[in-house]
Order: structure tokens, then C-alpha cells, then sequence
């Protein structure tokens, strides 16, 4: 008589699953080169030996078991109910051997499940061409389980993986990794309350609020077993962490892999791209194209969001009846979310190429690359991610640095990851960039204005990592975490995706900006448009009065009306009262209101000096000039000299890549923190290093 | 006081609440967080 037995292949997606199903079952389903093929369960019998038949079932693939989407749902069901008629006599983890540390966070949990388990590596024949090397027999030892090495496409290692399947019983059903000593007293709990049920399938039934069997999470608690939900996630993520520092630790004694000893064609791609030398020149010139295409593709959408917003202002004044409704909306919020609007183009060319880079896989190329840079600074390994992702914006950067398990480490990369180049400030370099950078080529080739931009990001990247480099002498750590990173292989991106990438992140950055503009213009455009005491109500006859008898054009004296008015308003005497301590750095009282109003957000700085601008002229011909325009024209009101000019733009530059001008950021660095004094000592820190920098840009230039 | 001052007032007066209250106020609007951030239940 046959031995039947039900064997489930299980593994992340696009790891060749269906290959493997195919090359045990001599069956012919389709497969494809990209993840999620297999969205339902299919079986087919395979014969594993003469005695020994199986019906084997593909599952969906899966990074983890979860019952987070309908094809973690079909795993759950199959694995956790022993009652189910296909329930595994035994499980075999696919694995892709290029990402062994995402494909063993499954495999950790199966593991769990106290079912047989075999770890078939699949893809093993490109071992050689990609320079990996795996010591299998330590592999086997520390997983606790049988591993087979595999080429479904190529039907290797296949009959090797018969016979582990056939020998199922051998194997030993204990974990791989104690993930419940991460709350020994929960888990202890439960495995005295229900003795026969495996303590990860419990805790999932919990966490996932499952009902399995007669198990759900009310009958457990109904036994006085509680944790909170904020304790659950707590838990749930000790125990993701205590999983990775397992694999990590695994793999840093069985994995190896050496690009200088693969041979495929996109190995040798990537041993220049990460050559320590070719790898930073490389990288230096895809930013740079970068920043020449956000000049070059965004001048033409620039302008003529610049201009509308512009006829906006224009068309309410002859639509509406004078009042302070029309002022309101025609001088304070449409030229403050006008201020703002131009730069939509740039954001999204911007996250477009970001979108490109992530998807073609060569940004992870970059992860290693900075991974080496960052070490001579005291940055850790895994310092890396925050501070790639702090191009986009801080919040998500700091919050990242959570992986970072040793705190000072943690730390020192929450206080320096700011000074990294967000996108936020992409308004105020493009506007001063194009103010006071000429539009000249250099050599006939590289764009002078794009080249600025790009010296900027570094000069964000390098303070990041002098920061650490000086920090690392009060705040010492004395291990060094290590960090495990995949190569995904090279592909085409895929246009949806980064169309969706592009829509998404400029959306948010639109909403997020434009929510604070759009109040923080309706109060400036107050209290640029009021005034205390009697200079400000008489202004029009004090003025008058001032320029009688001299050759003024009407157009004229109404400009030095608005001006005058403006200067006797609130945000006037405000500006006027700061103004000696931003004179050293460049800039007038209406630059340093726009300074300390981007306190709030940076790219509020626009914003608020088309507020301004706006309120401070006559409202007449000059309605339909951009913002550009209007700081170009603006001139000191003693000397008569361009107030933006190379000395005072690249002041303003440096200002805004050192100073911390994000309320956000600091109280999400608090947060993270829990201490108030590193929180100040940073916003301090960043705001005097970055007024001293502007201060020294500003008197070596003029 | 016209019907356009009462409006630009008011709307002044909301901003100023809102930015306020951006300011002070913590959202108790609990999201459940990326997988980076460790709350997405990938233990």
C-alpha cells in the first residue's frame, strides 16, 4: 500500500514556488518573473519515491504570516488547523538564494508552527556567477531543519528534495529562534493554559484576533490573559526584532557573497557601480542629470503656474468690491499658496527620477555605497537608511531610525539625519538658485543653476556626516551594529508605479505645504495689512507730504505709499525690530519675517515673501509679476542695491541647509527622543551653526 | 463694519485658532504604522 502525504510549498513572492511545484508534480502551471503569480492554493500529486506519494499545494506567496490580505488568509487557514484535510505533514520553505534574510523571517515563523519543515534554496545555480558561497551543513544546525539547495528552472537539487520531503519525520518541529523570550511571562501563560497548541499559533489567534478551532481572542482572555493593544504592537515588534537579529547574526557566519569573484553581466555592472571609487563619480553624475532635468523640464510649467496664480490675484481685484475680503484673498492667500504652487513641477520630477532610481534597483546600490562612506564618521550601518530617506523628508528618516537597536547610535543619527536635504527646502533653493545663479552652461555642458543644486544636497549630506563625526566624541558607542541589505536584481520600472510614486509623494507635499501656507498667509496678510498709531493710518498723507515738489509718478507714490504703510504695520515693526540681528547674514526685515514664519515649515519662506511683496506694493501694474520678479526688483531702501544678490542668496542658501525650520521635526525628534535636552540642544545647535555658516557666506561674497 | 470686513475677520480669527491648535494639541489619531516603524503586526 502507498504512503500519501500532504506537503505545503510555502515562500515570499517570486521566489520560483510554482517552478518548484511544476518540477515536483510534473504538472505545467504558469509562472512569471514577477511576484504574486500564485494567488489561490493549487495542488497536484507528485511521486516521491515508489512507496511514497504526495499532494503537494502551492499557497499564495507570503513575506509573513499574517492574516493582513486574502492570500495570507488561504496560508493561515491550511497551517493553523490540524483538523483541515490538506493540513502539511510537511512544509517546504522556497527560498530565493539572492534574498535569504527576507525568505528566513518566514521560514522563522513556520518554523514556529510545529510542523516538519525543509528549507529548499531555490536559484542555487547562480551561486558562482554571483560569487555567494553558503555553508550548508552550519545553515541546517543553527535553522534546526533540513536544507536543500535547488535549480527548479534548471530541474536540479529536485531529487535531493523528494527525498528530505520523504524523510519529514526526522526533522525536529522546535522553533529556529526563541522569539517568545521576548515576554517570557505572556507566552509562559498561554503554554500552560492551552499545554497542547503551539505558543506562536496562540500568540497569532491574539494578536490577529483569529478564531481557529474553538480558540479566539475572547476565550483566551476570558482566562485572565490580557496584554493591552499598545503592548501587543510592542510585542509584536520585540519579537520582529529579536527574529532579525537572529538571521542577521546567521547569515553573517554561513552567507558570503563576493561581487568580485561573480561573473554575470549585471554583477560586473554592479562592481563598478559600488567600486569604491566609480561607484561615488557614478552617483555624482545621475544626481547631477537629475538636478539639470528639474531646471530644464520644470522653467516652462514654472512660469506659467507663476504667472496664473499672478491673473488670479489681478482678476479677483476687478471682480470683487474693494474691501478686506477681496484684500484678503487677492494680496494674502492666493499670492501665498501662489507662492508655493510653481514648484510642483520640480517636486515631482524630482520624486519621478527618485521613484525610477528606487524601482530599477539601483538605490540600493546607493544604501551600500553610503554604507561605506558613513563608517569613518561613527555613523552605523544601518544609520544609512534615515539618512537616504531624510532626502525626502525628516519625519519618516527619524522615525526609521527606530531599527537601530543600540540607542546612542539611534541617537546620533535622529541629530543628524535634519540636515540632510528634504524636499521642503527644494522652493527656496530653486527660487534663489534662479534669482542669483546665472543660467550659464559650464564647458558648454553642465547647467551652472543644476550644479548649484546638486552641491547643495551634498553640502546637506556632508554636515550630516560631520555632525556625526563631531558628535560621536560626546556621544560614544562602543558596538557597532551591522547592517544586512538585499541587492534586488535590476529591472525595467514599471510606469505605474512610478506614476503612482510621483502622485502620491507630490500630493502629500502639496496638502501638507499648502494646509500651512494657506493660514499662515491669511495671518501675515493681517498683520501686513494693519498698523498701530497714527504713521500707519496718515501714511498716505506723511508720504504725500514727504514728496511734494518732486518729480514722482503717480504709479510711483503709491508704491512708496504701500511701502511706507507696510513698513509702519505689524509685520513692519516686527521685521524692523529683528532687523540688526540679520543684517550681518544679507538679508532686510522682510527676509527675516520670511525666515522666522518658515520656522514653522521651509517651504513656507515663499510663501510669506509673496505675502509680503504683495501687501507692500500698490497693487496696480505689478499685479501679474511673479514672485521671482518681485524679489529681483527688490532693492535697499538707503542704497538702492538688488537686496537678492550672489552674497546675500547663497547667505540665504546656507542658512536654510543647516537651520532647523521644521516644527515637525522637532517634535517628532522629541518624540523619538523622550529628552527635551537632546531636542533643544539640536534646534539650538543647527540654529547657530546654520547662522554663522550664512554669516561667513554672506561677508567673504559681498 | 461691511459684510467683507466681518468675513476677512472671521476667517483671520479661524486661522489663528487653527494654527494654534496645530500647534498645541496632540491627534489622538492612532494610524497603524509602516512596517519600518515596527506596528504592522510582522512578528
Amino acid at each position: 500500500m502507498k504512503n500519501i502525504i500532504n506537503v505545503a510549498l510555502i515562500g515570499n513572492p517570486n521566489v520560483g514556488k510554482t517552478s518548484v511545484f511544476n518540477a515536483l508534480t510534473g504538472l505545467n502551471h504558469k509562472i512569471g518573473n514577477y511576484p504574486g503569480i500564485t494567488v489561490d492554493k493549487i495542488s497536484g500529486d507528485a511521486k516521491l519515491s515508489n512507496d511514497v506519494l504526495a499532494k503537494v499545494i502551492d499557497l499564495p506567496g507570503t513575506y509573513s504570516i499574517n492574516a493582513s490580505s486574502l492570500d495570507e488568509k488561504i496560508v493561515l487557514d491550511l497551517l493553523f488547523n490540524p483538523q483541515h484535510k490538506e493540513y502539511p505533514d510537511v512544509v517546504v520553505v522556497v527560498a530565493d538564494i539572492e534574498n535569504l534574510k527576507r525568505n528566513l523571517l518566514l521560514f522563522t515563523q513556520i518554523k514556529e508552527l510545529g510542523i516538519p519543515s525543509v528549507l529548499a534554496i531555490n536559484m542555487a545555480d547562480r551561486m558562482t556567477e554571483k560569487g555567494i558561497s553558503l555553508d550548508v551543513k552550519q545553515l541546517e544546525e543553527k535553522l534546526n531543519t533540513k536544507v536543500v539547495l535547488i535549480s527548479a528552472k534548471k530541474k536540479q537539487g529536485i531529487e535531493e528534495l523528494k527525498a528530505a520531503i520523504i524523510d519529514f519525520r526526522n526533522y525536529s518541529t522546535e522553533p529556529s529562534v526563541n522569539a517568545t523570550a521576548a515576554a517570557s511571562e505572556f507566552f509562559g501563560k498561554l503554554a500552560l493554559t492551552y499545554p497542547t497548541e503551539p505558543i506562536y499559533k496562540l500568540w497569532m489567534i491574539y494578536s490577529q484576533d483569529l478564531e481557529i478551532g474553538s480558540i479566539n481572542k475572547s476565550s483566551i482572555e476570558e482566562k485572565g490573559i490580557q496584554l493591552s493593544e499598545s503592548e501587543v504592537k510592542r510585542l509584536q515588534q520585540k519579537k520582529t526584532i529579536k527574529r532579525y537579529q537572529f538571521i542577521n547574526d546567521l547569515l553573517k557566519e554561513v552567507y558570503k557573497k563576493d561581487i568580485k569573484a561573480a561573473t554575470d553581466l549585471l554583477s560586473k555592472a554592479d562592481r563598478i557601480l559600488t567600486h569604491k571609487v566609480w561607484g561615488y563619480v557614478i552617483f555624482f553624475a545621475i544626481m547631477l542629470l537629475v538636478f539639470q532635468a528639474i531646471f530644464t523640464w520644470s522653467s516652462i510649467p514654472m512660469d506659467w503656474i507663476d504667472g496664473l496664480f499672478g491673473s488670479l490675484s489681478t482678476w479677483i481685484h476687478e471682480v470683487m468690491e474693494p474691501g478686506k475680503l477681496t484684500e484678503l484673498i487677492a494680496d494674502g492667500i492666493i499670492p501665498g499658496i501662489g507662492g508655493i504652487m510653481p514648484f510642483i513641477p520640480q517636486i515631482a520630477i524630482l520624486f519621478m527620477f527618485i521613484a525610477i532610481l528606487e524601482e530599477t534597483g539601483y538605490m540600493s546600490r546607493v544604501v551600500f555605497l553610503m554604507d561605506r562612506l558613513m563608517r569613518p564618521f561613527g555613523l552605523s550601518g544601518k544609520s544609512v537608511v534615515p539618512l537616504i530617506s531624510g532626502n525626502a523628508c525628516a519625519i519618516p528618516a527619524i522615525m526609521s531610525a527606530r531599527n537601530i537597536e543600540n540607542p546612542k547610535e539611534r541617537l546620533l543619527t535622529i541629530l543628524v539625519t535634519p540636515f540632510t536635504t528634504c524636499s521642503a527646502r527644494i522652493p527656496v533653493y530653486i527660487i534663489l538658485i534662479a534669482l542669483v545663479i546665472p543660467d550659464t552652461k559650464l564647458f558648454g555642458v553642465i547647467g551652472l543653476q543644476g550644479l548649484t543644486l546638486t552641491l547643495f544636497y551634498l553640502l546637506g549630506f556632508l554636515a550630516a556626516l560631520v555632525g556625526a563625526w563631531i558628535l560621536k566624541f560626546f556621544i560614544r558607542s562602543e558596538k557597532k551594529s551591522y547592517f544586512v541589505i538585499e541587492m534586488p536584481n535590476y529591472r525595467m520600472p514599471i510606469f505605474k508605479n512610478v506614476v503612482s510614486t510621483m502622485y502620491e509623494k507630490t500630493k502629500a507635499f502639496v496638502i501638507g505645504a499648502g494646509k500651512i501656507i494657506f493660514f499662515l498667509s491669511i495671518i501675515i496678510w493681517f498683520l501686513g495689512a494693519h498698523g498701530p498709531g497714527e504713521k500707519y493710518e496718515n501714511a498716505e498723507e506723511i508720504v504725500t507730504e514727504q514728496y511734494k515738489g518732486q518729480s514722482v509718478s503717480e504709479k510711483e507714490l503709491e508704491d512708496h505709499i504701500a511701502g511706507y504703510k507696510l513698513e509702519n504695520s505689524y509685520i513692519g515693526i516686527i521685521g524692523k525690530s529683528i532687523e540688526p540681528v540679520i543684517k550681518p547674514l544679507g538679508y532686510d526685515w522682510k527676509i527675516g519675517i520670511a525666515v522666522i514664519s518658515s520656522f514653522v515649515a521651509r517651504e513656507v519662506f515663499v510663501g510669506t515673501l509673496a505675502t509680503i511683496y504683495n501687501v507692500g506694493s500698490s497693487g496696480e501694474e505689478d499685479e501679474d509679476g511673479t514672485i521671482k520678479q518681485r524679489m529681483s526688483a527688490e532693492v535697499w531702501p538707503d542704497t538702492k542695491e538688488k537686496v537678492f544678490t550672489l552674497a546675500s542668496g547663497l547667505s540665504l542658501m546656507v542658512f536654510y541647509a543647516f537651520a532647523m525650520q521644521c516644527t515637525s521635526t522637532v517634535a517628532i525628534t522629541r518624540r523619538e527622543t523622550k529628552s527635551w535636552k537632546w531636542t533643544i540642544f539640536q534646534l539650538i545647535f543647527m540654529t547657530a551653526f546654520a547662522y554663522l555658516a550664512a554669516m561667513l557666506t554672506f561677508q567673504f561674497l559681498k | 463694519m461691511g459684510y467683507q470686513e466681518i468675513i476677512a475677520y472671521g476667517i483671520v480669527i479661524l486661522a489663528v485658532a487653527f494654527l494654534i491648535k496645530k500647534s498645541f494639541w496632540k491627534s489622538k489619531n492612532n494610524k497603524k504604522g509602516s512596517c519600518g516603524g515596527g506596528s504592522c503586526g510582522c512578528s
